[in-house]
């Protein structure tokens, strides 16, 4: 025993108590946040679960469980089958085209282009706006007598007019122009940020070694985005499936199912036939599915690092 | 030295904020509702209401076009009773889900216009979330036809299951739906009566077309296509076969169903249809027929308000039942009935005062009052008759209300109507044909009623 430590052992017993007493105390200041959390995200889930398994209609409170019988429904649904490759569509559509287009232009912004402080702000007002007005806005530019048929007309390409909302053709891609020209801010802001992150040491040395543009963008730019892009990535394939706002304001899902979307078979089924069980269902297979997209994409992103 | 801290305000706030939350959670129920007489408000009802000083009730509506006709009708009230109504409009298509979402949070208001059919009422009635008002206002329902008393009435054997039966919704209107067509259109392309007939109307179509008339436009994107469908279900069905197709106890293939069908795959045929009419809604196929872009509409009572609030000047039309085809061996019946229903709370605690403005809004000067400003037709069966000035499309529209049928009856399942509204979004651009479409109703059909087995 060491004697030093005798006449003080009390004291350090009282402190640490008292220590460990306000730790728990402390916990305290967490519990609001928590409470936050617990009532607006982990109740809404766990009663999607509950719901899924039963034949809820959303005002009854007295509902009867009907097994796996909703997730067979849902699973064996060609049509909510249709809603996921549409979806999927938007996800590739935009992946490929959105995403290339916000890199280059948060690529010219990150170049001290003039008036880049302007362009970043004007990239950035799309994703403000709220998904309703943006789908009526492009609703009326795609109408008939819009300003789209009438700008080919003045163009002299009359022939290419179209009901482009209104046929089974161009609905689909319609819909997917109108979502990621409000999505392609979000990303261009996730990618300037990024570039902002690459030290400007290392383009210096590559044009000291004679590096060109195009390979200080092959060589530096693009693999010091790749976590970006993982994120960029993960946020616009959950995006692009989880579309609603535009179909609703301009198709509501039709022609028919073409531009019929997971979010929207959700909701018709909770509001418009009011069986929350088979809405739950569809929601808990959706997100499960979303989920597995996420962790592969991760998986993928850390294997390449 | 451990610095001692002051005691943890802080803490203490935290804490009274979550009980404050946790009290909120846990308030009272409401209280039992007293009984009311019914009928209009009395001198000595009067009397006694306004000793009940700040006596409000919450009176909820989607009727973005009645907003202020419906508030000074609420201050003419608290001129006369003292009870303050405090008129709420929450406009737009999510009317409904805020009624749903105040149901489950027994938070609605003590009265409201209610937005969804039969159906979706019972739901509510299941829940005991709003009153049964047949019992307790007897008198007043006497002032309306009796077929659209029946629109929100649940009787033994109901197709809803409803079991608390009664009467759970005053209307305030009525309506029906029927085809507008444009006089001055109709003129140029040399038509000089409304067609009688489903081959009239085709003709019709072949000589707005050929004088360079659009011909039709209505909201085939949205939910437009039942109502436009049902004459010709009546037509070709028959009520009773309807129903017994509607419910599995027929099959629906082999029913004469696709005939119905047909009639839209005739309009496509003949080029009826204004471009972009696939995902087309009401709005703007009246937006199109205002401006005079398309010749006819299919439309409900209602639209004659809103080519008002379009373009006042635009008074030029009129109305034509849908016509029958002369292969179709049934009469041509029309969906109408209860415009706007009104609905009270069962847990309102001020239910002498809602039934009241009940009483009060369906009185023959209010709803002569409503008529004249709104366009729409009054349910009160004194104030539809005492209309002398009305218009030739709102007399014609109430003619109509003979021919509204009472019940269509229902599939098990809504998924049936939602494959008959995208099949017929697809005919109408010629991307499908009637016996597809209804191969896919009946395969909806078909999994329902084994779903339901």
């Amino acid at each position: 025993m060491n004697p030093i430590s005798l006449p003080n052992a009390p004291i350090v017993k009282r402190k640490s108590r008292k220590l460990a007493c306000r730790r728990y105390f402390n916990l305290l200041y967490v519990l609001p946040a928590l409470a936050l959390f617990g009532v607006f995200s982990l109740f809404p889930i766990v009663k999607t679960v509950q719901y899924s398994f039963t034949d809820a209609n959303g005002i009854n409170p007295n509902f009867h469980y009907v097994g796996l019988a909703n997730y067979r429904s849902a699973l064996t649904d060609s049509q909510w089958w249709q809603a996921v490759g549409n979806g999927g569509v938007f996800a590739l559509l935009s992946l490929i085209f959105m995403n290339s287009i916000a890199l280059l232009l948060s690529v010219a912004v990150n170049a001290n282009i003039r008036g880049n402080q302007i362009y970043r702000v004007v990239f950035y007002i799309p994703p403000i706006l709220s998904g309703i007005v943006v789908g009526y806005v492009w609703k009326w530019i795609y109408d008939p007598k819009g300003i789209l048929n009438a700008f080919l007309q003045g163009i002299g390409l009359g022939g290419y007019t179209h009901a482009w909302i209104g046929s089974t053709d161009t609905a689909l891609y319609a819909v997917a122009v109108s979502s990621m020209w409000q999505g392609v801010g979000g990303s261009f802001i996730l990618f300037l940020a990024g570039l902002q992150g690459i030290p400007k040491e290392w383009y210096e040395a590559a044009e000291i070694d004679g590096a060109n543009r195009l390979q200080k963008l092959r060589y530096i730019t693009v693999p010091s985005l790749r976590s970006v892009y993982t994120m960029v990535n993960i946020l616009t394939i959950l995006g692009a499936l989880g579309i609603f706002n535009q179909v609703y304001a301009m198709t509501m899902g039709g022609p028919g199912y073409t531009t019929e979307v997971p979010a929207l078979r959700i909701y018709r089924e909770a509001f418009t036939n009011s069986d929350f069980g088979m809405s739950s269902a569809f929601s808990i297979v959706f997100g499960v599915m979303l989920f597995i997209l996420s962790l592969i994409q991760l998986k993928l992103s850390r294997n390449k690092e | 030295m451990i610095e001692r801290r002051k005691p943890g305000w802080l803490s203490l706030l935290v804490l009274a904020l979550i009980l404050a939350i946790a009290a909120g959670c846990a308030s009272g129920q409401n209280e039992s509702a007293s009984q009311n007489n019914g009928g209009s408000p009395s001198p000595s009802d009067r009397t006694d209401s306004q000793k009940k000083t700040g006596e409000k009730i919450v009176f909820w509506h989607y009727l973005n076009d009645r907003h202020d006709l419906l508030v000074g009708m609420a201050n003419d009230f608290k001129s006369q009773t003292g009870i303050e109504v405090d008129v709420q409009l929450f406009g737009g298509d999510g009317f409904k889900q805020k009624i749903i979402a105040s149901a489950q949070t027994n938070s609605l208001p003590d009265l409201m216009t209610y937005f969804g059919g039969a159906g979706d009422l019972a739901k509510l009635i299941e829940t005991k979330s709003v009153m049964e008002l047949g019992g307790k206002m007897g008198d007043t329902f006497k002032k309306f036809p009796e077929s659209v008393v029946k629109a929100y009435s649940y009787r033994e054997g109901n197709p809803f299951n409803v079991k608390d039966y009664g009467t759970y919704a005053v209307p305030m209107d009525t309506n029906n739906m029927q085809f507008i067509y444009n006089k001055d259109l109709f003129a140029q392309a040399g038509i000089t009566e409304p067609p009688q007939t489903w081959e009239q109307l085709l003709q019709a179509v072949d000589k707005l077309n050929a004088a360079g008339i659009t011909p039709f436009a209505t909201g085939i994107g949205s939910w437009v296509i039942g109502p436009m469908a049902a004459p010709y279900e009546f037509a070709y069905l028959g009520e009773e076969k309807l129903i017994r197709v509607k419910e599995g106890k027929e099959p629906l293939i082999g029913s004469g169903y696709e005939n119905v069908l047909k009639i839209f795959e005739d309009l496509y045929k003949h080029k009826a249809f204004a471009e972009g009419i696939a995902t087309m809604d009401l709005p703007k196929a009246e937006q199109m027929f205002v401006n005079g872009e398309v010749a006819m509409i299919f439309d409900g009572s209602w639209a004659i308000g809103v080519f008002n609030q379009m373009d006042p000047n635009f008074q030029h039309y009129d109305v034509f039942m849908p016509p029958k085809p002369a292969d179709a061996a049934h009469e041509v019946k029309i969906t109408g009935g209860i415009g706007v229903p009104l609905v009270v709370s069962q847990k309102t605690k001020h239910q002498d005062a809602v039934l009241k403005f009940v009483d009060y809004l369906v009185a023959k000067e209010q709803q002569q009052k409503y008529a004249e400003k709104s366009f729409n037709l009054p349910a009160n069966m004194e104030a539809a008759k005492s209309e002398g000035e009305m218009s030739s499309a709102l007399r014609n529209f109430s003619l109509g209300m003979q021919h509204v049928y009472e019940s269509a009856g229902i599939y098990p399942s809504p998924n049936v109507d939602t494959a008959m509204q995208k099949g017929v979004q697809l005919i109408v651009i010629g991307q499908s044909t009637p016996d597809k479409v209804l191969k896919q109703m009946d395969e909806a059909l078909q999994k329902a009623l084994k779903e339901k087995k």
